[in-house]
């Protein structure tokens, strides 16, 4: 009868310690997810902005006339040739719709289009939901003149493209990582 | 039993361990993602700033317009400059280094040509008021054009007045003083002896002068220069004086002279191109000894109180002196044509 009793105990707590052993490489497992997706959303905000600040810098270099052909809060097109000896071309940045990010889980995220001289280039998703671009004046005041354009202030909404695990601090509704990112980029040549 | 135990510890010891070590490697990157951005920033930044800062060597040393200047160090990091010529088409590269990132600024400049101001007469005496009013001596004025020696050139083409004031009332004031000396000499364009002209240009004096003040080749002090040398014909250049200046013995110079104060002529004092003394309150001008002013003489102020007592001052306008000045003087400003980074 002992010995009974002595292997059910043992069962028992065997199970207990295998279900904590299990439990824990659950946690640690989505923990991992949890992270990784972290990064990854860090880094995608980081190459979008990288992108973004690369490109804008060029602004009408080599262009004598008003730089800035079309400025709203979505789009924005502009004169700038894409390598320094290179020609002045017409370069378009917008987002798209949300149907057009196919590669990631995230329904909400589109893709940051590029057009050169009318051509779309494609462009990169990354976990974007939202660009805004906001036009300032030489006195930091919002404008919307083309030709007093001298500062731009573009501000990223950028996700996560992997759904998080579901857990109590994920919002079941929309299980993503968010960050924001927001840059103001005085092209020298405007 | 015991086997188990040590099975099962070791079995959460190495989860725990992938875990934590997960965690960490991520942490990691994830800093170093961040650290990448603010260092390409910062180079971003020092490469800009080399460029700013050699572009404000070169208002100073007017001669920097070729060369390479490396390791030269700011904001934590490194900075190589590559700047070529000539002023009217110059190219600064700047390659900045900040811990493992590098950064290219290309910056295409040009130096503004000087705002040279136009001389209206042989000597322009600008101002709301004369008074004390002394014109003794054997002094010359001429708006004829001359050469740069002082040789007349014309008595019709490219003239100005010999004297020429703002009003009437100072015009009044200067004709007086010069019929009961009838030594003097005044001629310039329209004829008549005395040549005074009236017109008031409304010429900015003080910030013409400011403006030329900001490329001064030479500043300096109030005091009495008893020699020495402005600038050369060949190679003029733009002297600014703080405050009252005394020139007492052989000087010579060339360019533009602008003097922020009193003004003082004596002894042998030789000067092509252009001279504005200015105030903001009485201006005192004293023009005697063995003086000439080739080009033109500006004296501006509230009011003025001048003093031509003795000796054989002349004050000749020349177009040729003129020109000289404004062709080979160097500003200070740039004029940033693009820059690429």
């Amino acid at each position: 009868m002992a010995v009974i009793t002595d292997i059910l105990g043992s069962t028992f707590i065997g199970g207990l310690l295998l279900l904590l052993i299990l439990k824990l490489n659950l946690f640690a497992s989505s923990n991992g997810v949890s992270s990784d997706n972290e990064l990854k959303l860090q880094q995608n905000a980081k190459t979008l902005a990288e992108i973004i600040d690369y490109d804008f810098r060029k602004m009408g270099f080599n262009y004598s006339g008003t730089s800035i052909l079309a400025a709203d809060s979505g789009r924005i097109k502009y004169m700038a040739p894409l390598t320094y000896s290179g020609s002045v071309d017409t370069v378009e940045y917008y987002a798209s719709d949300s149907t057009k990010a196919l590669g990631s889980e995230n329904p909400s995220d589109v893709v940051l289009f590029k057009k050169i001289n009318g051509v779309q280039q494609g462009g990169p998703s990354l976990g974007l939901r939202k660009i805004k671009f906001t036009y300032l004046d030489q006195y930091n005041v919002v404008t919307n003149v083309l030709a007093n354009i001298k500062y731009i202030k573009v501000e990223l909404w950028v996700e996560s493209e992997i759904r998080e695990m579901d857990s109590n601090f994920v919002n079941p509704n929309h299980p993503y990582l968010f960050t924001y990112w927001e840059m103001k980029i005085n092209p020298r040549n405007l | 039993m015991g086997k188990m135990a040590l099975i099962l510890t070791l079995g959460m010891s190495v989860i725990i361990s992938f875990f934590v070590l997960r965690l960490n490697s991520n942490t990691r990157e994830g800093l170093g993602t961040t650290i990448n951005m603010y260092e390409n920033t910062q180079a971003r930044l020092i490469a800009n700033s080399g460029v700013e800062i050699y572009l404000q060597k070169m208002r100073v040393n007017k001669n920097l317009t070729s060369g390479t200047f490396p390791n030269n160090t700011g904001i934590d990091g490194t900075y190589d400059i590559y700047i070529s010529g000539p002023d009217t088409n110059l190219t600064i590269r700047s390659v900045a280094h900040y811990m493992d990132v590098t950064h290219e600024t290309i910056v295409k400049a040009r130096r503004d040509p000087i705002a040279f101001p136009t001389a209206p007469a042989a000597l322009y005496v600008s101002t709301a008021a004369m008074q004390n009013v002394k014109m003794g001596g054997n002094f010359t004025v001429s708006g004829w054009n001359h050469d740069k020696n002082g040789n007349l050139v014309s008595k019709t083409n490219n003239t100005v007045p010999g004297i020429l004031v703002d009003n009437n009332a100072d015009s009044v004031a200067i004709v007086d003083v010069l019929k009961k000396n009838t030594a003097n000499n005044i001629t310039g364009k329209g004829g008549g002896t005395p040549n005074v002209a009236v017109h008031d240009y409304n010429i900015d004096w003080a910030g013409i002068s400011n403006t030329i003040a900001f490329s001064a080749d030479a500043t300096l002090g109030s005091g009495t220069y008893n020699g020495g040398t402005f600038g050369t014909y060949s190679s003029p250049q733009i002297t600014m004086i703080n405050g009252d200046a005394t020139f007492n013995g052989n000087l010579s110079g060339s360019g533009i002279l602008v003097v922020n104060g009193n003004l003082t002529i004596r002894g042998t004092f030789n000067y092509t191109g252009m001279i504005i003394a200015y105030k903001e309150s009485t201006i005192q001008t004293e023009l005697n000894g063995n003086g000439t002013v080739i080009g033109s003489l500006i004296v501006s102020g509230n009011s003025v109180d001048m003093n031509i007592a003795n000796g054989t001052f002349s004050a000749l306008y020349s177009t040729e002196a003129l020109q000289n000045s404004a062709l080979n003087l160097k500003s200070s400003r740039f004029q940033i044509v693009s820059w690429w980074e």
